[in-house]
């Protein structure tokens, strides 16, 4: 909800119970005035009436007003005291109309007389729907002062907050650029000023990291460089016989296999810093097709039979190294764990990519293969971070990964 | 032919060197960047192999004066940065080619010797080796004056095993050359021979001398006879 809808909402509910209570104090208010005065009124009237029949030298009716609503007459049920009670009398238009009617009994001169003054009564439909009339008009003069002052502050008072938010929104960790712009508002300035330290600090340490994996791996990769080559000069050696070679082999090897695992790492630990975080638009056929060119030697060495059904325009916005990254391990993954003479069949539609392949096995703990290190054949030279690597690419693009294993074949498929 | 061989890591350089001097070639070396400057602007090199990381100074400084003097030097980047970023950046700096640490040997030496080629021979570039002809414009190989018909694939080994003849080339170096980065998810080299048998085959058949031999367990070698 946004801070306006926000702030109008609070004020709402805080405003209508009060107008509402302001209404209820006001209908009472003027309720008990209105009816005060008209007490009043009708007591001025009755003392004038007593005073009239103290005047009376014998006793009789008698008319105060023409239009009969104030009489004295006798009484000779010997009543006391004094009653009111409501009426309702027609007027002249044929509307029942509310009247205040006051009895009250007086004594003089040793007669009993009945005084009965009747006032209109000030309706209390009419009151409320007035109260009621005025207090809307009220609110919604209120409300609408309330969205001018609220459009007028957003446009004004919160412009350096909505910039602010603007700016945190598109900020680039690698490029660490953000202009807050100025501000006379202390709330503001502060928050300019601790934004603008979190991210000097965010980006100081993501170039601290980046540095950091990118010495680590700079560091080992030259010593094995060191290895890999003093060996490919050792082997040029006259005499060295089949046990030298074997040893050396087993040396050599691995060296390589270190090196590829400090690439794969390296790598892994470059997209969980998110630095490949510059896309393109890339066309998926076409990297697969170039994969395909680079593995078909072995696809046709293990006898394999490729399937591919590529749709034309399949482009997604994606870091165009990470694509060939995930595009080769899905391929060379698909071939490394087939069998000879087996089969490949890759889809590429517009929704998804879907890989289905023989495997070489059939029972799969599908769940940790994901882990990196985890290898489906235990005894298998690969580095066991292949998947790792293609999920790790999915999940930074956004991209959802299936894995399954149905009628000894291998189905692995990306959702973009 | 003079190479100029700039790596802070001593083994390296001794390496590099070591290999490339069996090659025939002239090769110097340079540990750090002063060193290098000071050699790149008194002597002329046919080819320099610059580290982009050394102490005193980046490679890069040394790349960009080079190509400041005008130098005929064909500049290889050796870097341990294996980053396109990095890569273009040579690139653009004037490098002629990229290799990213740890290199095979045998393939620095036949990136060098493509330098060298294009360089010096700009078209006209027979190699004759053994009883072959090869001609890397038209990409064909004469064997007893008739064409060997090899595949794309064929001719790149061919080519890579000419360049280190006589020298031992393991199956990684020679699976790198041919499938790049892709083979780096391959849990075995076994695919390459399938090519080398090919190549074999077809010189053999031609009658041509079987130069290429296998090395056991290592890779292999071709003799010049």
């Amino acid at each position: 909800m946004k801070l306006i809808s926000k702030t109008i909402l609070y004020f709402l509910t805080v405003s209508i119970p009060v107008l509402m209570l302001a209404a209820l104090i006001s209908y009472f208010t003027i309720k008990r005035t209105v009816n005060e005065n008209l007490n009043e009124v009708i007591w001025n009237k009755k003392r004038k009436a007593e005073a009239q029949i103290d005047l009376f030298k014998r006793p009789q009716n008698f008319c105060l007003s023409f239009d009969s609503m104030a009489t004295i007459a006798i009484d000779t049920t010997n009543g006391k005291g004094y009653k009111y009670s409501y009426l309702f009398k027609t007027d002249s238009d044929g509307e029942n109309v509310l009247y205040w009617e006051l009895k009250s009994y007086y004594k003089s001169r040793g007669t009993n007389y009945l005084i009965k003054i009747t006032e209109p009564k000030f309706e209390t439909d009419d009151l409320i729907e007035n109260l009621l009339e005025m207090f809307l008009i009220t609110f919604v003069f209120l409300v609408l002062g309330f969205f001018m002052i609220n459009w007028i502050v957003s446009k004004t008072l919160f412009k350096p907050f909505y910039k602010t938010l603007k700016q945190v929104e598109e900020y680039d960790i690698s490029s660490n650029t953000l202009d807050l712009g100025k501000t006379s508002t202390k709330e503001f300035k502060q928050l300019n000023e601790v934004i603008l330290k979190m991210t000097n600090k965010v980006h100081a340490d993501f170039a601290a990291q980046k540095e950091f994996t990118e010495n680590a791996s700079h560091e080992i990769q030259t010593p094995l460089a060191v290895i890999i080559n003093k060996l490919e000069n050792l082997i040029q050696t006259e005499g060295l016989n089949e046990q030298h070679f074997a040893a050396i082999q087993a040396v050599y090897e691995s060296a390589i296999r270190l090196s590829k695992l400090n690439n794969s790492l390296l790598l892994l630990t470059k997209i969980d810093n998110s630095q490949y975080i510059q896309k393109e638009l890339v066309d998926l056929k076409s990297v697969i097709e170039k994969y395909l060119g680079v593995y078909e030697d072995i696809i046709k060495e293990k006898g394999i039979k490729l399937i591919a059904t590529l749709n034309e325009t399949v482009k997604i916005s994606m870091n165009p190294f990470l694509a060939e990254t995930l595009i080769s391990n899905l391929l060379s993954n698909s071939i490394k764990h087939n069998i000879q003479n087996g089969e490949i069949k890759i889809t590429l539609t517009l929704k998804e990519l879907n890989i289905t392949n023989t495997g070489s096995f059939n029972t799969l703990d599908t769940s940790a293969l994901f882990k990196r290190f985890k290898k489906g054949n235990p005894s298998s030279e690969s580095l066991g971070l292949g998947l790792s690597i293609i999920k790790k690419i999915a999940g930074s693009n956004n991209m959802v990964i299936d894995y399954k294993i149905e009628e000894n074949r291998h189905i692995i498929s990306l959702q973009f | 032919m003079k190479i100029l061989v700039i790596e802070d890591e001593a083994e390296l350089r001794k390496s590099i060197k070591e290999y490339l001097y069996n090659e025939g070639y002239v090769v110097e070396s340079a540990s750090d960047f002063l060193k290098a400057s000071e050699k790149t602007s008194v002597y002329e090199y046919d080819c320099v192999l610059v580290d982009i990381t050394l102490p005193h100074g980046s490679g890069l400084d040394i790349i960009k004066k080079l190509k400041k003097t005008n130098s005929e030097a064909g500049v290889i980047i050796i870097s341990a940065k294996n980053s396109l970023d990095d890569k273009i950046t040579g690139l653009e700096y004037g490098a002629d080619d990229y290799i990213t640490k740890p290199f095979h040997l045998p393939e620095l030496n036949a990136r060098i010797k493509a330098l060298l080629r294009r360089k010096n021979f700009e078209g006209n570039d027979d190699i004759k080796v053994n009883d072959l002809t090869i001609n890397t414009q038209s990409k064909s190989v004469l064997l007893n004056k008739e064409d060997l018909n090899l595949t794309q694939k064929e001719f790149d080994l061919l080519l890579f095993f000419v360049a280190n003849k006589n020298k031992v080339i393991t199956k990684e170096a020679i699976a790198e050359r041919l499938w790049g980065d892709g083979v780096d998810n391959m849990d075995s080299y076994d695919f390459i021979y399938t090519h080398i048998k090919n190549l074999r085959k077809k010189i053999i058949d031609k009658k041509g001398f079987d130069a290429i031999k296998t090395v056991y367990a290592m890779g292999y070698k071709f003799i010049i006879e």
